[in-house]
């Protein structure tokens, strides 16, 4: 692969309060992050100078939100993945997953930008062949995107330095549990051809920047709340042990309680029904 | 030479630099001289051809949307106009390149931002002058300098 990196007299992300190895896989994510992060600069003009929408709101909010969501996504493997030694973050099972998450990362992105300045849908489009197969390899970067976090939690699991830190049970649980019901849950939405459950007549008053529906039922929140808690859990037990009051008990009902509240959104959403009613 | 077949020349040559440059192993010095310099800069001398020879004679200028519009129904500057595209996007190219290659940007992700350029010269620029933002140091001083 790339042997011949250049070395860095210092840190080498000096922007970061705390310091990342200088390894081609975190390279690759976090380099990946910055790329997505990135085109929110030139995402926020198309926004706010194009007037047409698509579903009720501009074309341009859909991008957006995957360069925010993607971005979190792959600072989040960048950060986890240094509780490895260097070795097990270049061998093969991180190393593959890791790669193959990037292009998956770069071809989403990059796609549903395209899309999104035609005019036209990314996900649940069979308008044509073309767009129906893309939506197909969507499917797989997709997958390919949550194998990664999903390999990088068993990893660290079984490979990581077992300190009993409560970071190192919110990475684990965090990642496979997140990864697992993203996948459960995005499953079902790919597999009933929308977002939405129920018919609206009307597309405002939506759930401010997230655009979830609070008319109709939406599948986008219980996937929200599932893919987050990658985040979260790492985060809560960061917290934790920062704070010096390292507790398993806490990390695993708040685990609990995450998964619970994704069950339910979940439930609530294929019924129907909004998970944010307007009153 | 007519200019259709003047364009199509020049877009070739501008083909060929930027195949280089998103293919070619950057290793090669002498190689990256060619989308760098050498192409930028024989277009550059085809635009001082065509534009020497054709905005002073030619009706509008460069004053309003209505004057550009004029200037650039002549072929010839219509043309210029275009080359000078070529040239400038594929020497900003060749700089993003170069920068993102000491700051460690692997290949898979400088692949979108030379295309953006090639294709919406600005927004790849945008998108690459963004990203630096991130890895620069706190003193504004590019830091990332590689010292093998």
């Amino acid at each position: 692969m790339q042997k011949q990196l250049p070395s860095y007299p210092s840190r080498q992300y000096p922007r970061l309060p705390f310091s990342l190895d200088d390894d081609h896989v975190t390279r690759a994510w976090v380099m990946t992050g910055l790329f997505l992060l990135a085109l929110l600069a030139i995402l926020l003009p198309a926004y706010c100078m194009d007037t047409r929408q698509l579903d009720g709101a501009s074309v341009w909010a859909k991008p957006i939100k995957f360069s925010l969501s993607l971005t979190i996504h792959f600072f989040t493997l960048a950060i986890l993945a240094q509780q490895l030694e260097r070795g097990r973050r270049l061998g093969m099972a991180v190393l593959l997953t890791g790669y193959a998450a990037v292009a998956s990362g770069l071809f989403e992105q990059i796609y549903i930008s395209l899309q999104a300045a035609r005019g036209l849908r990314s996900h649940f489009n069979h308008d044509t062949d073309f767009d129906f197969h893309m939506y197909q390899l969507m499917g797989v970067g997709a997958v390919l995107l949550i194998l990664a976090s999903f390999t990088l939690g068993v990893v660290i699991w079984r490979h990581g330095k077992k300190d009993g830190s409560s970071y190192r049970l919110g990475s684990i649980i965090g990642l496979i549990m997140g990864s697992v019901l993203t996948f459960i849950f995005a499953g079902y939405m790919s597999a009933t051809e929308s977002h939405s459950v129920g018919t609206t007549l009307t597309n405002t008053n939506n759930v401010p920047m997230f655009g979830w529906s609070r008319t109709i039922g939406d599948l986008r929140v219980p996937h929200f709340v599932a893919t987050h808690t990658m985040q979260l859990l790492p985060l809560l037990g960061w917290v934790l042990d920062r704070y010096r009051r390292p507790s398993r008990t806490v990390v695993i009902s708040a685990a609990v309680v995450l998964m619970l509240l994704s069950v339910v959104l979940f439930v609530i959403s294929i019924s129907g029904q909004p998970a944010f009613p307007v009153f | 030479m007519a200019p259709e077949q003047i364009f199509s020349l020049a877009n070739t040559a501008a083909m060929i630099g930027w195949a280089i440059l998103v293919f070619s192993p950057r290793r090669l010095k002498p190689l990256f001289m060619i989308p760098k310099y050498l192409i930028p800069f024989g277009l550059s001398l085809l635009y001082a051809g065509l534009a020497l020879t054709t905005f002073f004679i030619a009706d509008g200028g460069y004053s309003s949307i209505a004057s550009v519009r004029t200037l650039f129904l002549n072929d010839s500057m219509l043309l210029a106009g275009w080359v000078h595209y070529l040239a400038f996007d594929l020497f900003i190219g060749s700089w993003i390149a170069e920068k993102a290659d000491d700051m460690g940007i692997s290949r898979l992700i400088q692949g979108p931002i030379l295309v953006a350029t090639f294709m919406f010269g600005p927004i790849g620029l945008a998108l690459f002058l963004s990203m630096r933002l991130g890895l620069i140091g706190r003193g504004g001083m590019h830091r990332a300098e590689a010292v093998t």
